[in-house]
């Protein structure tokens, strides 16, 4: 698991700017969802090309986030990469710069049927969260409306942002989701990346920046508060 | 005042990995004048005159070598786009969830400087920008989000499938659109010592995860040493 550290100076300008701490102070469980992004073999499974080990580490609170997600009457969203070998043409500024056995390794890796391209088997994925397959780094590229507009249908405006990597995925879906006008919250013990220092510098910078970053707890506490209240009206 | 970084902030492990991956540590050194465009991202008062509001010092040690950048690009006959960060009511609306983050009094100043026409949204005078360039505003970090500009159109216009970025800040609004560039399928290359940011640690987490996953980083000396080269070879 990632040693987590928010700048204190970050918090302070948070503060000032902001009049408090964390910006998200409190959930409406149907309008919100958990969005896991890239969980699947390919970056997770031991000596896999792009495994990310802290992945595994992270699957409990990504677990226990799903849950908590769905008891709250939220949604629950698996984001899965999909390659194939078109993507060497519409994504050429990508794949013309690695060499030619780069490419094809991620392509292939990625690919429907390819073996890095299954969910991790140890998620708990119910039949009714949607999978929602993206082309790109973050899940709103190249073109918004798709998933914005999943996301629109179901009346959300509030996305928990989890998974692999941090840095990359989880950043650019998450910078993308917070300029489209969503609330936006990166989970601090619910993202994984090559090391402390790239997870901790996205956590840093989408917190002075971009919205709010909180832990599997502090998240689950929101979540759960209101399902207490809807329950007590 | 801050000083001008001399060298490039890239570690020494990323340039392996990039390498074992893409044969080559820069992989963006082919350019064609008409389809490669500078990208010039928010170098306005707002962020560049002290005393305003998001005043970013380390903005004004690099502003020389924006103008180089600028005349070698004009020279080499590509496209010079300023990109100015601008407010309108429309964006109080369709951004109403960053804006509710803030303070009154802080999302007033922004209104207030950052309206078009307004002092703090005009260019910092000592940048070379001239009437045949083009600009572009914007009203999200990225310009790339829906809604946020015409810089798709600007760019399908021209014909451009190559994006070169400088300006500030790096880790916010360079990195954001550069980010969304490099998704759209443009070849984009951000020049490091060309960009700033608050800190030194934003500044050289942005273009060190940049480098690794999105495009290529290169230092202003290498860039318009590697534009010559291509003009050369044009020239033959």
């Amino acid at each position: 698991m990632h040693k987590v550290h928010i700048k204190p100076e970050h918090i302070e300008r948070v503060i000032r700017r902001s009049g408090r701490e964390h910006t998200v102070d409190s959930l409406n469980g149907p309008r919100t969802a958990l969005v896991v992004v890239d969980m699947q073999i390919y970056f997770m499974g031991e000596g896999q090309p792009s495994e990310c080990p802290v992945a595994r580490d992270i699957v409990p609170n990504v677990n226990r986030l799903a849950e908590a997600t769905r008891r709250a009457g939220g949604t629950v969203i698996w984001i899965q990469t999909h390659s194939g070998p078109e993507s060497l043409d519409f994504w050429s500024a990508y794949y013309d710069r690695m060499t030619p056995g780069s490419g094809q390794a991620r392509v292939d890796g990625m690919s429907p049927g390819g073996s890095g391209f299954d969910i991790w088997p140890d998620l708990d994925v119910k039949p009714e969260d949607p999978i929602v397959p993206k082309t790109r780094f973050s899940a709103f590229m190249p073109d918004p409306t798709v998933f914005d507009g999943m996301l629109k249908e179901r009346g959300i405006d509030t996305l928990l942002i989890t998974g692999v990597s941090t840095c990359t995925c989880c950043e650019s879906t998450a910078r993308d989701a917070m300029m489209l006008n969503y609330t936006t919250m990166m989970i601090t013990d619910g993202c994984a990346a090559p090391n402390d220092e790239l997870h901790n510098a996205t956590m840093n910078q989408f917190y002075l920046q971009f919205g709010d970053v909180q832990s599997t707890d502090e998240v689950i506490a929101l979540l759960d508060r209101n399902v207490g209240a809807a329950a007590a009206e | 005042m801050a000083d001008l970084q001399t060298e490039s902030v890239l570690l020494p492990e990323n340039i392996e990995k990039v390498t074992r991956r893409d044969g080559v540590p820069h992989s963006i050194t082919e350019f064609n004048p008409k389809t490669t465009a500078l990208m010039v991202i928010d170098m306005q008062n707002f962020y560049m005159i002290e005393g305003q509001m998001s005043y970013c010092p380390n903005a004004h040690p690099i502003v020389p070598n924006v103008n180089r950048l600028v005349a070698e690009m004009r020279r080499f006959g590509s496209k010079i786009i300023w990109v100015r960060n601008v407010t309108n009511a429309e964006a109080f609306k369709s951004w109403s969830t960053h804006y509710s983050r803030m303070k009154p009094e802080v999302v007033n100043t922004r209104k207030r400087e950052l309206a078009k026409d307004s002092e703090g949204f005009k260019l910092w005078h000592e940048l070379d920008a001239r009437d045949d360039d083009l600009r572009v505003n914007k009203t999200r970090y990225s310009a790339f989000i829906e809604g946020a500009s015409n810089i798709t159109n600007v760019l399908e216009t021209h014909g451009v499938d190559t994006l070169v970025f400088c300006g500030i800040v790096t880790n916010v609004c360079v990195e954001s659109t550069a980010r969304d560039a490099m998704m759209l399928n443009y070849r984009t290359l951000i020049v490091e010592d060309a960009c700033a940011a608050n800190t030194l640690s934003a500044h050289t987490e942005t273009l060190n995860v940049f480098y690794t996953n999105f495009g290529d980083v290169q230092m202003t000396d290498d860039f318009i040493e590697r534009l010559g080269v291509n003009k050369a070879a044009a020239a033959e």
